[in-house]
Parts: C-alpha cells; sequence; structure tokens
C-alpha cells in the first residue's frame, strides 16, 4: 500500500505555446499556418439530465454536446479564404458568397513541468471544421489596428472510430510516445521527403498508432 | 497649444542702407480649439466648419480668437512672419492623436452641419470633460469618433459580412506582406 503524494516533482504539468499550425483543405491540400495564435476550444451543448424515482434521484444521463472552439490569428494563408466561401478566380480577382467548405486543422501546445520546461508536445489534429467569422466590428477602433487578431467561431461534423463515439478531434501527447512513432505520425500531418502532407481520417490515424502497439 | 514668436517691427535705415528691428520679439501661445471656433462663430454667425473658403477677415479673426496669451493686439498680429502662418497652419492640420480609423465602418448619408454647439452637444452626451473645449479640436474629433465607435447601441459601428470579410482580407493581405510570410 502507498500513501498519495501531492506536488512531488514533476508532477505539475503545464501546456503553453501553440505552434506548428496546418490548415488542411478538402481537395488534399495542406499548408502551413504561421499567424495561428489561439485555439480555444468551447463545447456547447454538454448537459446532465437527472434521473429520478419516486421522488430519489438515483442517476443521470450526460448529453453530448456539440465540439466548438474559438480560433484567432495574426495571419491566414489565402487558401483559408476557400473554407470562407471567398473563390479566387485570375487575375486577383475573388468571388464572394460561396458555399463554404470544411477543412481540418492540425496545431501544437508545448507541454512543460515544474522540472522540465521543455517535456515535449501534443499534437491537436481538427478535422471537419467550419469556420463562421467573429464580429469583431469595434476592435478597429484601438490605438493600434494592426494588433486586431483575426477570430472565428469553428465548429466540426465528428467523425464515425470504430469502438468509439463519434469524434473530430485526436490529441497525440508525444511525451507518452517513442522517437519513431513521434516521427512517422509527423511525416503523415507534415510530409516528408517523399509524401505530402496530409490529414487522414481519424480512424486511420488511430489504426495507425494501434499498429504500432 | 502652438507657441511661435512674432518678430519685432522691422525700419530701414536710409543712412545705413539697413533693415533695424525695433520692439523685440513677441511670443504668443494659441490653440486650435472648440472654444476659439465658438468665439468665431458668435462673432460671425456662420458654421466655421461649413468647408467654405474663409474670407479675409474671417481668417484673422480666428486667429485673434486662437490667441490666448493676454495683451496680444492686432498690431502684433499684423506683424506676423511668413514661417509664423506656416507654423500655425501646419498645428492646425495637425491630428495631435495616434488613434486611427482606417477599419471604421464608412458612414453614409447626408451629413450634419457642424457648428460649436453641436459639438459641445457631442460632449455632454459622450461625458467629455469641459477641459477639453481647449485641446485641439481634432484631438477632440478623435475622442469623439472613438466614444462613437465604442458604442454599442449605435449601429452605423457593424459592419456587414461583406464588408467585414473584405476587411480581413485586406488586412491579411498587408500583413502577409509586411511579414514575407505566407500565412
Amino acid at each position: 500500500m502507498t500513501t498519495l503524494v501531492w506536488d512531488a516533482s514533476g508532477q505539475k504539468v503545464l501546456e503553453t505555446g501553440l505552434d506548428r499550425g496546418v490548415l488542411y483543405l478538402s481537395d488534399g491540400r495542406a499548408v502551413p499556418w504561421n499567424g495561428l495564435t489561439s485555439v480555444d476550444p468551447k463545447p456547447v451543448g454538454f448537459t446532465t439530465q437527472p434521473l429520478f424515482f419516486e421522488g430519489i434521484k438515483y442517476n443521470e444521463i450526460v448529453v453530448v454536446g456539440d465540439w466548438s472552439a474559438s480560433l484567432k490569428a495574426y495571419t491566414y494563408p489565402e487558401e483559408f479564404m476557400e473554407v470562407e466561401g471567398v473563390i479566387a478566380i485570375d487575375n486577383g480577382l475573388y468571388v464572394a458568397g460561396q458555399d463554404f467548405d470544411l477543412f481540418g486543422l492540425s496545431y501544437r501546445t508545448s507541454i512543460a513541468t515544474d522540472l522540465n520546461p521543455n517535456a515535449g508536445y501534443k499534437i491537436h489534429i481538427l478535422t471537419n471544421l467550419t469556420a463562421i467569422p467573429g464580429n469583431s466590428s469595434h476592435k478597429s477602433s484601438s490605438p493600434d489596428p494592426n494588433v486586431v487578431e483575426f477570430e472565428w467561431t469553428i465548429t466540426a461534423i465528428p467523425q464515425q472510430i470504430a469502438g468509439f463515439r463519434p469524434t473530430a478531434e485526436l490529441i497525440f501527447d508525444t511525451t507518452m510516445s517513442t522517437p519513431e512513432f513521434i516521427a512517422e505520425f509527423e511525416a503523415i500531418l507534415y510530409g516528408s521527403d517523399s509524401t505530402s502532407a496530409r490529414l487522414p481520417y481519424l480512424e486511420e490515424l488511430v489504426n495507425f498508432a494501434d499498429a504500432w502497439s | 497649444m502652438l507657441t511661435i514668436t512674432i518678430p519685432g517691427k522691422e525700419f530701414f535705415d536710409e543712412a545705413t542702407s539697413r533693415f533695424i528691428t525695433t520692439d523685440g520679439e513677441t511670443t504668443i501661445e494659441l490653440e486650435h480649439s472648440l472654444a476659439a471656433l465658438s468665439k468665431w462663430e458668435s462673432k460671425y454667425e456662420k458654421p466655421f466648419l461649413s468647408g467654405k473658403e474663409k474670407t479675409s477677415d474671417e481668417f484673422w479673426g480666428y486667429i485673434q480668437f486662437m490667441v490666448i496669451t493676454p495683451g496680444v493686439n492686432t498690431e502684433i498680429l499684423s506683424r506676423m512672419s511668413r514661417a509664423n502662418f506656416d507654423a500655425i497652419n501646419d498645428y492646425v492640420n495637425s491630428k495631435e492623436t495616434a488613434t486611427t480609423f482606417s477599419l471604421l465602418p464608412q458612414r453614409k448619408g447626408r451629413s450634419e452641419i457642424v457648428t460649436a454647439e453641436v459639438i459641445y452637444h457631442w460632449m455632454v452626451v459622450y461625458n467629455i470633460p469641459e477641459s477639453w473645449e481647449h485641446r485641439h479640436l481634432n484631438q477632440l474629433f478623435t475622442m469623439i469618433r472613438v466614444c462613437n465607435a465604442k458604442n454599442p447601441n449605435n449601429k452605423q459601428n457593424k459592419l456587414s459580412a461583406a464588408e467585414r470579410s473584405a476587411r480581413m482580407r485586406e488586412l491579411n493581405a498587408q500583413r502577409l506582406k509586411e511579414l514575407n510570410t505566407t500565412g
């Protein structure tokens, strides 16, 4: 038997900065997103439904809501306009008001502990996303308009993964993996000398991880 | 506030064939403010900010109202040099602020005739301290526009979806160029 210990060395873990943003378009293209500054998940619709029998609560049903997030960026790739329904045609002409397109996104968050500020990182993978531009019309009167970040609300359509509830998000914690697997995994998402970066179905990534273990 | 130095009186001394300056220089302070504008409109009974060309008399009248140094008479003002006029011109046209409004929605429709009383009304509506009537007029206008832009009840502050999208594209393109990045 062991006694619980609080505040042991190395147990204080936190996630810090965001980098390596990648935008995955529905036609298979992947482009780096250097100006991505934050993805702040804000799930909506998660509630609990209490069940009573003869006036006594005996259970609760958790109603799973939708995944949603606030996406912020200082700059965005021109390709992102396509997901907002703005299509580029010849000679610098854009056609606005077209259908919004689904897209995918991946980004890294750094992991730090009280012993190691560079303990590793997590790769967040999001798929089947839709981005609605934020309504930030009042921000433009700030003393320096150049510091205004672009903002979108993103929602997702979950994908089926055998053995799990449908989801639109995978999180890969590299501190729990091997360098070889990390390299292979990143080669899929970021590309390599022989392959292009791509965002496969989430189930394919899950199966890929299973095959390694 | 603007401080200028008006040169002294100049005479031509025929005996020495030289210009001689007498009476010494005079340093005066001026302000292009709501207070000056209000006094001018009281005298001429027309809107100062009408955009119409001012007559010489009206122009001189405004400079007199701009002066806040006591005891400065028209004789002293009549000695103003070209450099003095340029300094006043630069001061009146200066922005006097770092705030920019490039991304605000453009106002449409007929513009209101702006008089001193209208500006005082805006100051009351937005609780701008009375002391601001002595600030540079452009600074006061900037403050009023900021108050207006920050007013969540003002429907004119809302950008349409198309306007917002266009603004975002424009700003993003500018940033991509400045940072030399693709995204």
